[in-house]
């Protein structure tokens, strides 16, 4: 079943959203103007433009509705971009392991393509997450890093997304490289429950949990747990619908590379 | 032609080269950042204070070019890496264009012996 959708058109007549057709049957529109596209162009730009949105309502609420915090100043709204950034890295890797995990007992391509997206949008909330706490850092601590057990062990976390795409670059290639890929990512994934609870199990320099399962329930005004919870929600769309781009964009990769293979 | 396509890929911008760079980019931070915060004698403030840290004098947007250096450069990271996916995409085309160009080269290969 094929549909119409606009918002589809528009974005690949943009190219920058331009996502390449999954099979080899459907290489053949490449580089021609597309005009119809499937249920999960429609997913996609329903992402798309529910994350635009949610994004721009997060914005309201930082500069319009949550308060001025009395000692950080407007330093503190810089919270709601980076705690919500810092989960989807630590929830990036859980899903780099769980895919891992089927991909080793599966052996499925996809559960591969799926660890190898979410190792690479990971890498770049991560990145995103220790930048932003480094600017945070210095108005409020003086300094732009610290050796602190949180911060360390996402410094850890970063290394470890990055090895894992380092060993997929320049690693062996094929199923060899995928299997040594999910080993690693398993391994690592032990990382993430530690860093979502450093703050409490070593006296650290980090704030303690403000949100999630083992934060205190008047941790926040009500009014920044609003905009916090919306920003999550905001990230939450724009990760997966980055997740969903580059999966797709794997998937064509390998395809690609096989019909190479096999025309050599 | 599998070559070909491999060094397409060595040439094509990647994160995983990016990162023994940004690597050392951190480590240098790191190293030039340590001794300054051995001497702030900041840690026992923090700790204590816990989330509340280091007031910002009475000025409470004393702060604000650290909160749009953060707004920026978050922004900055996803469309770089959004830049990044598209030229991945580019690349692909210009692959799917020379296999296309290759197995048209065989069946013009494969009519003429016929």
């Amino acid at each position: 079943m094929r549909l119409y959708y606009p918002f589809s058109i528009l974005s690949r007549q943009l190219s920058l959203w331009y996502i390449l057709p999954m099979s080899q049957e459907t290489l053949t529109p490449v580089g021609q103007p597309v005009t119809s596209c499937s249920r999960g162009d429609l997913f996609r730009d329903v992402l798309m433009v529910a994350g635009a949105i949610l994004m721009a309502v997060t914005l309201y609420l930082v500069f319009f509705y949550v308060p001025t915090d009395a000692n950080l100043g407007v330093s503190q709204r810089i919270f709601y971009f980076h705690v919500p950034i810092a989960i989807l890295a630590l929830l990036s890797v859980v899903v780099v392991a769980v895919a891992s995990g089927i991909h080793l007992f599966g052996k499925g391509q996809k559960s591969d393509a799926l660890a190898y997206a979410s190792a690479e949008v990971g890498l770049v909330f991560c990145t995103i997450a220790i930048v932003t706490g480094a600017i945070w850092a210095k108005p409020v601590w003086g300094v732009w890093w610290t050796w602190d057990p949180k911060l360390t062990l996402t410094l850890v976390l970063w290394f470890i997304y990055a090895s894992y795409l380092m060993l997929r670059a320049f690693g062996p290639k094929g199923s060899q490289g995928a299997r040594y890929g999910a080993v690693l990512a398993l391994i690592g994934a032990i990382d993430a429950p530690i860093i979502y609870y450093a703050a409490e199990l070593w006296r650290s320099t980090h704030p303690n949990l403000v949100i999630g399962p083992a934060a205190d329930s008047d941790a926040l005004d009500p009014r920044m747990l609003v905009a916090v919870l919306v920003s999550l929600a905001a990230f939450i769309l724009l990760f997966v619908y980055l997740i969903i781009e580059r999966y797709s964009l794997r998937r064509a990769e390998t395809d690609v590379d096989e019909i190479f293979q096999h025309a050599a | 032609m599998s070559t070909r396509f491999s060094n397409m890929l060595r040439r094509s911008p990647s994160i995983a080269k990016a990162a023994p760079i940004a690597l050392l980019g951190l480590v240098i931070a790191s190293v030039l950042a340590g001794p300054v915060y051995a001497g702030s004698g900041i840690v026992d403030h923090v700790a204590s204070s816990g989330f509340l840290a280091q007031a910002s004098g009475s000025d409470p947007e004393a702060n604000l070019p650290f909160l749009f250096a953060v707004y920026i450069l978050t922004w900055a990271g996803f469309f770089g890496y959004a830049f990044y996916m598209s030229r991945r995409q580019r690349d692909m085309r210009r692959d799917i264009e020379a296999l296309r160009q290759a197995l048209r080269e065989r069946q013009d290969e494969d009519e003429t012996s016929s």
